[in-house]
């Protein structure tokens, strides 16, 4: 990066208000989306689209239920048009983060064995996840230590633990990541990326899902009514 | 090769003097717009957000000073000299001034979310300058040895 971008930069994330070390500690929003979308107009044209390529891969809005290798192609494409490599590791890892917690999901709904459709491109685990199909953490203790306390939190059904330590992890993730990364574009992702966990931990309320819960259980009466 | 001499002596004198302003120019600037950057998120401090991303202007403030200790005629006998200690005195200040910048930028960074803590933040921008003083200071001590004709 050239040396008045490095500037612009510094300007930039000293206009950031800090995060909180702790995610469960922020209990609101450092700053609006309206002001962080203002701040961030000072990004450069390449890592403005760069940073919404990203934010977009990872929303969960964006995510099918029906994932089928046309779907992961385009992932993978949209991935590979990023020049950031550093963007495209925080990506793989949080995509791949959601593979491995989906094959725990579907084995502790009953599924006795692995899913045998393979999808190529986001296959690095597949290997692990089919081998040790009945290993309760998968046989990725040592690449992964968070899986045990997930699969733990996931058996007894504590979901509202296994969210905030999933929360956790990520967070834990970010700010790892953020070490020697100060004043430059990747300090600005990393921020943007907290500031989007802190958006999610923060807006969850317990009157909005109980509704959101009995709406989906009216849907479901309804349909059934209708057969 | 005299002429080559000489014009190294020339080199020598105003390098530090040239190479410190480079340093300070690149030093503020990072902590300046990092000092703007902490007015947008805070309601007070400026003046010493202000004032700690100025820091960094003593490098040129040194360099003026040793060009004027080293300035003399240039001679084939003090050339080399000029030329050695001007250069080494000035790259030590062109760094320490980008560096004592960025360590200005973080230590306005830091008190701008912990305001208790901007007293020991300024400690290593401090630690730096120590460093462009000793460069300064040995400059001025060993420039006596160089013929002054």
């Amino acid at each position: 990066m050239s040396y008045p971008n490095n500037c612009k930069y510094t300007l930039l994330v000293t206009s950031l208000p800090a995060h909180k070390t702790v995610l469960f500690d922020e209990q609101q929003m450092p700053l609006s989306r309206i002001q962080l979308n203002k701040r961030l107009k000072l990004l450069e044209k390449s890592d403005a689209a760069d940073l919404l390529k990203i934010e977009q891969l990872l929303h969960w809005s964006q995510m099918k239920e029906d994932i089928n290798q046309a779907f992961v192609n385009e992932t993978i494409a949209s991935i590979n048009s990023i020049n950031n490599e550093f963007i495209k590791d925080i990506i793989i890892w949080r995509l791949e983060l959601r593979i491995i917690l989906a094959a725990l999901r579907m084995r502790h709904q009953g599924q006795q064995t692995a899913p045998t459709k393979k999808i190529f491109g986001f296959d690095y685990w597949y290997f692990m996840i089919t081998k040790n199909w009945h290993e309760p953490d998968l046989g990725l203790r040592k690449q992964l230590p968070w899986i045990v306390e997930a699969n733990e939190l996931l058996i007894s059904n504590n979901n509202l633990q296994l969210e905030k330590f999933l929360f956790g992890v990520v967070w834990n993730h970010y700010r790892q990541l953020s070490l020697g990364h100060y004043f430059n574009f990747e300090a600005v992702i990393i921020y943007v990326l907290r500031w989007d966990i802190v958006n999610r931990w923060t807006s969850y309320d317990k009157e909005i899902a109980l509704q959101r819960f009995n709406d989906l259980i009216n849907i479901e009466l309804q349909d059934k009514v209708i057969w | 090769m005299d002429d080559f001499i000489l014009i190294l002596g020339w080199v020598g004198l105003y390098a530090p003097m040239a190479l410190g302003a480079i340093g300070s120019i690149m030093g503020c600037s990072v902590a300046g717009q990092a000092a703007i950057g902490a007015m947008l998120d805070t309601e007070s401090g400026y003046g010493r957000y202000v004032g700690v991303s100025a820091m960094p202007s003593s490098q040129v403030i040194y360099g003026i000073v040793v060009m004027f200790t080293l300035n003399r005629t240039i001679t084939l006998d003090n050339a080399p000299g000029i030329f050695a200690i001007g250069l080494l005195c000035g790259f030590a200040l062109l760094f320490s001034a980008v560096y004592q910048g960025q360590c200005c930028a973080s230590a306005i960074h830091a008190s701008k979310a912990k305001p208790e803590i901007f007293g020991l933040s300024v400690a290593p921008a401090a630690i730096v300058e120590g460093f462009a003083v000793f460069a300064f200071i040995f400059a001025l001590v060993i420039s006596g040895n160089i013929p002054q004709v």
